[in-house]
């Protein structure tokens, strides 16, 4: 049965005492951390918080160098510059959660990052980390995809490099992910839905220009092997009103351009389908 | 491979140096070397809670700690709480309000609740319930720990 043959297995062996042996390199730069990265080879790893890169160690990741972020300064800051948040690749949930300037700003992740995971997650995990970790279910991604953040790299040959999120990493396996911006003039509307975690999340991000929505685009999570992007397709700005009218519809074209979401043991691909559909227009009509 | 490292943490108050091997976890690290047994570890997975600690003062999962990671920092266990023979007025809420059966949650969820009322003085029922989603009991169904952490913030700080 096709189903079973792309399921994901019920149950993995995962136990502290499955981690290797590494080498531990606790760098207090980052292009010390860069250089440390490029010299490792394929089995080194930046760990910031370490919940993702922990687990992975003790399902068997083959780590042989540890690229501990922690001694790094400088990658922790929330800051606005040129209409644009500038959130550092080290702030955690945590900190997302509770910045005073990303309330100001972003205030749809201020409302939505308390229900992210658990305290002690949020607490720990970094959302430079959330990225780089491309987990499907993982719910910085879906923010950042959804907005067309630009994520700012330092590339082992030591310049700075700036990809969209489509792309996170790409050719820059040993670079470093420093920050993370965001539009913060306003032009950006977010909206979140998590009510159908973990079979599918979404997130959307609408530019709005003159109360009007020029071009947006949906990031789905949980439903694929990453998180997916796609592009709302107007072919004119559309007034919120407009929107709300033409959700069913967009939701539709939407979701006939999109590959067949996973089959698990949580749903099958179908009902992803369908969920992807529902979610995109009931968000769509609550962004106006 | 990197030889055990020196850390120097504080832990329950009292500064120790350790020689730690970097493929270490926190909760082993503080179960078989300092025989602080109240950190249970449940899951492994991050996921449970019963091996929370608290580090400089925010909830972590030992399990999912290096041990390395708390070097320069200050730990306490659910051991480190009491003083002088007397309960911490959060464990004191949790043994007046019978918030514990079996007892293996008990001091990962205790010590989520020292940093949940750390930051919130006076929580509403639906922040006592979205902090302790995070900390697992199979026994109480949590209607009991929830009025215990209630008394616990009524009484103050200890």
């Amino acid at each position: 049965m096709k189903a079973l043959d792309t399921a994901a297995p019920l149950a993995v062996h995962r136990s502290r005492k499955l981690i290797p042996e590494f080498r531990l390199h606790r760098p207090r730069s980052a292009a010390e951390a860069v250089a440390m990265k490029a010299a490792a080879g394929p089995g080194g790893v930046y760990m910031a918080g370490g919940i993702d890169v922990v687990n992975r160690m003790k399902s068997g990741l083959p780590v042989t160098d540890a690229i501990h972020l922690g001694l790094v300064a400088g990658l922790d800051g929330i800051a606005e510059v040129d209409n644009r948040l500038r959130l550092g690749a080290l702030v955690t949930h945590d900190r997302l959660a509770t910045s005073p300037l990303v309330r100001a700003r972003l205030p749809v992740l201020a409302q939505t990052w308390p229900d992210v995971a658990n305290i002690r997650i949020r607490c720990k995990g970094t959302i430079g980390g959330n990225i780089m970790a491309r987990d499907p279910a993982y719910d910085f991604a879906l923010a950042a995809l959804a907005a067309n953040a630009r994520l700012h790299f330092l590339a082992a040959d030591g310049a700075m490099r700036i990809v969209q999120t489509a792309q996170p990493g790409g050719d820059l396996q040993d670079g470093l992910l420093t920050a993370i911006t965001l539009p913060s003039d306003c032009t950006l509307h977010l909206v979140f839905d998590r009510s159908l975690r973990p079979i599918v999340t979404l997130a959307i991000g609408l530019d709005v220009v003159d109360g009007r929505v020029g071009s947006g685009r949906i990031a789905i999570g949980c439903a694929y092997t990453a998180p997916l992007a796609a592009s709302l397709p107007l072919a004119d700005p559309l007034s919120r009103g407009e929107l709300a009218r033409r959700a069913e519809q967009l939701a539709q074209e939407v979701v006939a351009g999109l590959p067949a979401p996973l089959a698990d043991h949580q749903a099958g691909s179908g009902y992803r389908r369908r969920m992807i559909e529902v979610l995109i227009r009931r968000s769509l009509s609550a962004a106006a | 491979m990197t030889e055990a490292i020196e850390i120097a943490v504080t832990i329950n108050g009292r500064a120790h140096r350790l020689n730690v091997a970097p493929r270490r976890v926190l909760a082993d690290v503080l179960r078989e070397d300092l025989q602080l047994l109240g950190c249970k570890i449940g899951c492994d997975q991050a996921v449970c809670g019963a091996c929370t600690v608290l580090v400089d003062e925010m909830p972590v999962t030992a399990c999912t700690t290096f041990a390395f990671e708390v070097d320069r920092k200050t730990v306490i266990t659910i051991e480190g709480l009491a003083e002088g023979g007397g309960l911490d007025p959060v464990q004191r809420a949790f043994l007046e309000h019978g918030a514990f059966q079996c007892g293996f949650c008990t001091p990962g969820m205790i010590l989520s609740v020292k940093a949940l009322l750390a930051r919130h003085p006076e929580p509403d029922e639906a922040l006592i319930r979205q902090w302790l989603s995070a900390n697992i009991c199979r026994c109480t169904g949590y209607q009991m720990i929830v009025e215990a952490v209630r008394a616990a913030a009524r009484s103050g700080p200890g």
